[in-house]
């Protein structure tokens, strides 16, 4: 599971995070059931904040992407199944952004952006 | 470390494939060879046999432990075949031909099988002929001389098998591209097969109903290490960021760091178990390998030997070093 953050980035770490998380889940890179890194691992390895990992981790549980058990640390739930007009609308915004050229974290930016608004 | 020739793949399949026939030949021929020497000397000895025989000797060479003739023989017969053939089945899974050990392995199964042979080739004959097996005695010569038939046949099958395979190259990766205000982490995992587990677990099973049954305490103990050392061998998570690459077994232990800086390059290698020996932490001259199944792996060249690891998606991790090595240079 790949997980990279740009420091110099105006979006928060742990958003970054929780973002990069959830996309290693889509790539089937953190299959179901599989365990997360320990939020101090990560940490640690990241060189960030232990409280940064688990606010990310804490967005993971509220969105229901993971659980957070005590003594097993992070697991991975099922991913839900998308609306399929849903599915067929973000097919649509992707290809539109791949002709534009827009860059995916800038439309996961403009997503986050839209939802507050 | 020694170089290796650049060999083209398909001089290099052509040499596997040589290899793998004479290590089958050699190995199959001297087992055959031995069944068919206990069979010759069984048929001839048959009728001339006493109603049982002695299966064990003391140190003095006299008969203390006794078996009916026709349990003996099978029993002999299954250990002459069935000993090679067992060895031979595991080693083929793993492909041993291809590994550095594969010559005194084929060598060993050999003489394993034949040494044996002229072992219960002799008690057989030391039978013929006679009443009381109790009286049946093996000299410590006799002994002696079913080593050195072992080892007469292993030496002459590692002087005709070839020489080790020269290593297949290692597959380059494209560098992931890390910007200076990046953090990368990779997280990753090498584990073993299910199949693996289940028959390391049915061996754990095994152990304790015999320790059950058989009221050999210590069996419990036998059992709990197995148990240890399959936590400790069969799954290494690993890290791969800034600091370099860290591993660490299911139980903690054996663990293991290379710093970003020790590092010279990264790639993805094919591994069979008989590359290193077999499964496990497999330490060899400049090589150290977590090797829990056949397949793509990364490789990890650093300045004090390599370290190759069966992780899932090896050329991800592959091009992840390659990535912070290649911006920690910059």
């Amino acid at each position: 599971m790949l997980i990279r953050i740009d420091t110099t980035a105006t979006e928060p770490i742990y958003s970054q995070i929780a973002r990069e998380v959830r996309s290693a889940i889509a790539r089937g890179e953190a299959p179901t059931g599989s365990r997360l890194p320990a939020a101090r691992e990560l940490a640690r390895s990241l060189d960030v904040n232990m409280h940064t990992v688990l606010r990310a981790y804490a967005e993971l549980r509220e969105a229901g992407d993971i659980e957070l058990r005590p003594g097993r640390g992070a697991v991975v739930l099922p991913r839900t199944r998308l609306d399929s007009d849903v599915a067929s609308a973000v097919e649509h915004l992707l290809n539109v952004a791949r002709r534009k050229g827009v860059r995916l974290a800038d439309l996961h930016q403009a997503l986050e952006e839209g939802d507050t608004r | 470390m020694t170089t290796v020739r650049p060999t083209s793949s398909r001089s290099l399949r052509d040499a596997e494939q040589h290899a793998r026939r004479m290590h089958l030949l050699v190995a199959g021929a001297a087992t055959a060879a031995a069944a068919l020497v206990y069979l010759g000397v069984l048929l001839a000895a048959r009728d001339r046999l006493p109603d049982s025989m002695a299966t064990h000797f003391g140190l003095s060479g006299r008969a203390d432990d006794f078996m009916p003739t026709d349990t003996a023989l099978w029993v002999q017969g299954a250990a002459v075949l069935g000993v090679p053939l067992l060895l031979l089945v595991v080693l083929a899974r793993g492909q041993w031909w291809r590994g550095v050990g594969a010559r005194p392995t084929t060598a060993l199964v050999a003489g394993v099988g034949t040494g044996l042979t002229a072992l219960f080739v002799a008690i057989t004959r030391a039978h013929v002929d006679i009443s009381d097996p109790a009286s049946v005695s093996i000299t410590w010569q006799t002994a002696v001389l079913a080593l050195g038939v072992g080892a007469v046949v292993a030496t002459a099958a590692a002087l005709i098998l070839p020489r080790a395979l020269p290593r297949p190259p290692a597959q380059p990766v494209e560098p992931l591209r890390i910007a200076p205000s990046d953090s990368v982490s990779w997280f990753g995992r090498a584990s073993s097969s299910r199949w693996m587990l289940g028959a390391l677990a049915i061996a754990v099973v095994a152990l304790s109903v015999l320790g059950i049954v058989s009221d050999v305490w210590w069996l419990w103990l036998v059992a709990l290490g197995v148990v240890v050392l399959i936590l400790g061998v069969s799954s290494f998570a690993v890290t791969i960021d800034r600091s370099g690459v860290t591993w660490r077994s299911a139980l903690g232990v054996p663990r293991g760091h290379v710093a970003l800086s020790e590092i010279q390059s990264a790639a993805v290698v094919e591994v069979t178990a008989g590359d290193f020996g077999g499964f496990g932490v497999r330490a060899l001259p400049g090589r150290l390998g977590l090797i829990t199944r056949t397949g793509p792996a990364v490789s990890v060249t650093h300045s004090r030997g390599t370290l190759v690891i069966t992780v899932d998606e090896a050329d991800t991790a592959a091009s992840v070093v390659e990535g912070l090595r290649l911006r920690a240079r910059r």
